[in-house]
C-alpha cells in the first residue's frame, strides 16, 4: 500500500455541495477516468506541508473534467466533513490507494 | 525539492502558459456574460487558476468552469510548424467551447458518453451557436471537432445529424 499525494490546487466552498478540492497531474491525465475515481476512493486526507497536520475527509463525489487538449481537471467533493477554514494554502490531497502500475 | 511558492502549468507548448492580465480577464468575464445572456442560467462557480497548475475546462456535475493559463493560444513563434486547431483556438473560442459546447449541451442532457465525440460535439456546437465568434474562430473550431472524430475514427457522416449539433 502507497500513499498518494497530490498538491491541492483549489479549494473552495460551492453553495450547494460543500468543500470541493481540484487536483491535476500529469500522472492522472494518464489514467481513464474510472481509474482515477478508483484511486481516490472514498476518503483521503488533507495534509499540510506546513504543520504536517493530516485532517481525514469524506470524499461524496469525484467530478473530472477534460481541458481543451485533454488534460484533466479532478474535483473532489468533500462536503461537510471538513471545514474549508482546515484546508491551508500548500495542502496535499493523500490518497491511500495501492497504486497500479 | 519542489519549490511549493511558484506555480507553473505545463500544456506542453500546446496552449498559453502565462498568467492573465487583469485586462484579459476583464474581456473573459465579459463574453461570459455575453454566453450567458442566452443560456438556459448563469454558470454555477466561476474559478480563476491562472496561478495554479489546473487547466481551462467545464465540471457539469458542479456547474463549474475553470479558467486557467491555457484559454489562451500558444505563442506562434515558440512553435515550429503547423499548429494543431485546438492549440490555435482563441480565448474566446475555448470559452465557447466550454460554456455552449460542453455546458449547454450538460444542462440540456445532451452531453456524449464518449469523450471524443462530446469533445467533437462541444467544438462543432461553439462553431454553430456561441455569439461574437470570427469566421475563422468558427471555422478552427470546426476544424477542431472533425480533428477529433477523425483520430477517434468516427465518420462525419456518422453525427451530421445528431440533435445537439442542430440546435443550441
Amino acid at each position: 500500500m502507497k500513499n498518494l499525494n497530490y498538491e491541492i490546487q483549489d479549494w473552495f466552498e460551492h453553495d450547494k455541495f460543500g468543500v470541493i478540492v481540484s487536483i491535476a497531474s500529469p500522472d492522472l491525465d494518464k489514467l481513464a477516468d474510472d481509474e482515477i475515481k478508483n484511486l481516490v476512493g472514498d476518503r483521503v486526507a488533507i495534509l499540510s506541508s506546513t504543520s504536517h497536520e493530516k485532517k481525514w475527509a469524506k470524499v461524496f463525489e469525484i467530478k473530472i473534467a477534460n481541458s481543451i487538449i485533454d488534460k484533466k481537471n479532478v474535483s473532489v467533493c468533500l462536503g461537510n466533513s471538513i471545514e474549508l477554514s482546515d484546508i491551508k494554502p500548500n495542502s496535499d490531497l493523500v490518497l491511500s490507494k495501492k497504486i497500479l502500475v | 525539492m519542489k519549490d511549493r511558492e511558484v506555480y507553473r502549468v505545463d500544456t506542453g507548448g500546446l496552449r498559453g502558459e502565462l498568467p492573465l492580465t487583469n485586462s484579459q480577464k476583464e474581456q473573459i468575464s465579459e463574453y461570459i456574460k455575453l454566453i450567458e445572456a442566452v443560456a438556459p442560467s448563469k454558470v454555477g462557480v466561476v474559478r480563476w487558476v491562472d496561478d495554479r497548475e489546473l487547466n481551462t475546462a467545464y465540471s457539469p456535475g458542479f456547474d463549474l468552469l475553470n479558467i486557467g493559463t491555457d484559454v489562451m493560444p500558444v505563442i506562434q513563434s515558440k512553435r515550429q510548424g503547423t499548429l494543431t486547431a485546438n492549440t490555435r483556438l482563441t480565448w474566446k473560442s475555448s470559452i465557447a467551447h466550454e460554456l455552449v459546447g460542453h455546458r449547454e449541451a450538460a444542462l440540456g442532457g445532451n452531453t456524449q458518453l464518449e469523450t471524443p465525440l462530446e469533445e467533437a460535439q462541444a467544438s462543432i456546437r461553439a462553431a454553430r451557436f456561441s455569439p461574437s465568434l470570427s469566421s475563422t474562430e468558427r471555422y478552427t473550431l470546426l476544424r477542431d471537432g472533425i480533428t477529433r472524430l477523425y483520430k477517434a475514427d468516427i465518420k462525419v457522416r456518422q453525427v451530421k445529424n445528431i440533435r445537439p449539433i442542430k440546435s443550441r
